[in-house]
């Protein structure tokens, strides 16, 4: 590479990204608790749960996702309620189920 | 970019002991973890987000670093990720030119340039992953191109020729696109 156009080219680059990167974290400081909320929701992320998806890296580290943060997603959570009722129907139908007698 | 994930931990961290101090809410967390992400996007690979965001807690902490009265800690913590992130730079640097001197002049040249001419190469992959973002809407495209200009409110206003109404409207699908990246789940 050119040392010249490296020289010439690359702090303008740099300058660039530091002010976007200062406007944008500007409008993320200026985010309403409203917007924030509602982007969660989208996510299928429940924020008054402690251990919320959305908390991870922050308040807690990564790998530490209870059962009830993976199905905060409303539809992930209703198909696990689905396949849970699927289940205890099939056993109970299983228990009624008259074996014939061994002969 | 890919990131290295970090290990899983179970000690409270800088950021959940702020909260305990009620230094920041639990919404301050969420504005902090996104612009934690955006920041990191132009970082070497090794450095997580998470960890620009607990090293700046760890900083106003242990007091190395203090808030102004006047800034809103949201911000603060926003300037303290963003000098932690040139350190990193200038750390990568520093190695970099340490390893030079125990090399060959030649080599020596070429680390250098390669050092920084793959912080160059971050940074415009950085410019472009943020504008792809936006690649949907060209109102929002234009003010962040605009904005990468270094140029204020209401000159980026002027510039791209938007009434005050749509310029506001932009700006609140720019922050909900900003919001979906830094909250959503890496593998979403």
């Amino acid at each position: 590479m050119n040392t010249q156009t490296q020289k010439s080219g690359a702090p303008k680059i740099h300058a660039r990204v530091e002010h976007l990167l200062a406007a944008l974290e500007s409008e993320l400081a200026s985010a309403s608790d409203a917007e924030i909320e509602a982007v969660a929701r989208e996510l299928g992320m429940e924020l008054s749960m402690k251990g919320s998806a959305a908390f991870a890296g922050v308040r807690y580290g990564f790998g530490l996702f209870q059962p009830d943060d993976i199905y905060a997603d409303k539809r992930r959570a209703a198909l696990a309620t689905k396949a849970k009722e699927t289940r205890e129907f099939i056993r109970a139908m299983r228990r009624r189920t008259v074996k014939p007698p061994r002969s | 970019m890919t990131q290295r994930k970090p290990a899983p931990s179970f000690e409270a961290t800088p950021a959940e002991q702020a909260l305990t101090l009620r230094w920041v809410g639990e919404m301050d967390l969420l504005r902090l973890k996104c612009i934690a992400r955006l920041q990191a996007r132009g970082l070497p690979p090794e450095v997580h987000w998470s960890d620009l965001l607990q090293e700046a807690f760890r900083r106003v902490l242990d007091g190395s670093r203090r808030r102004p009265p006047d800034v809103p800690m949201v911000a603060f913590l926003g300037g303290v990720m963003r000098s932690i992130r040139s350190e990193v730079w200038k750390q990568t640097q520093r190695t970099s030119m340490r390893l030079q001197s125990l090399q060959a002049q030649q080599a020596e040249h070429e680390l250098l340039l390669g050092r920084s001419a793959e912080r160059t190469v971050l940074a415009h992959e950085q410019l472009a992953e943020i504008e792809r973002l936006f690649a949907s809407d060209p109102i929002a495209l234009q003010i962040i191109r605009a904005l990468a200009e270094g140029l204020a409110a209401q000159e980026v206003r002027t510039a791209c020729d938007l009434s005050k109404t749509c310029y506001e409207s932009a700006r609140r699908r720019i922050r909900r696109v900003l919001l979906r990246e830094g909250l959503r789940m890496p593998a979403q």
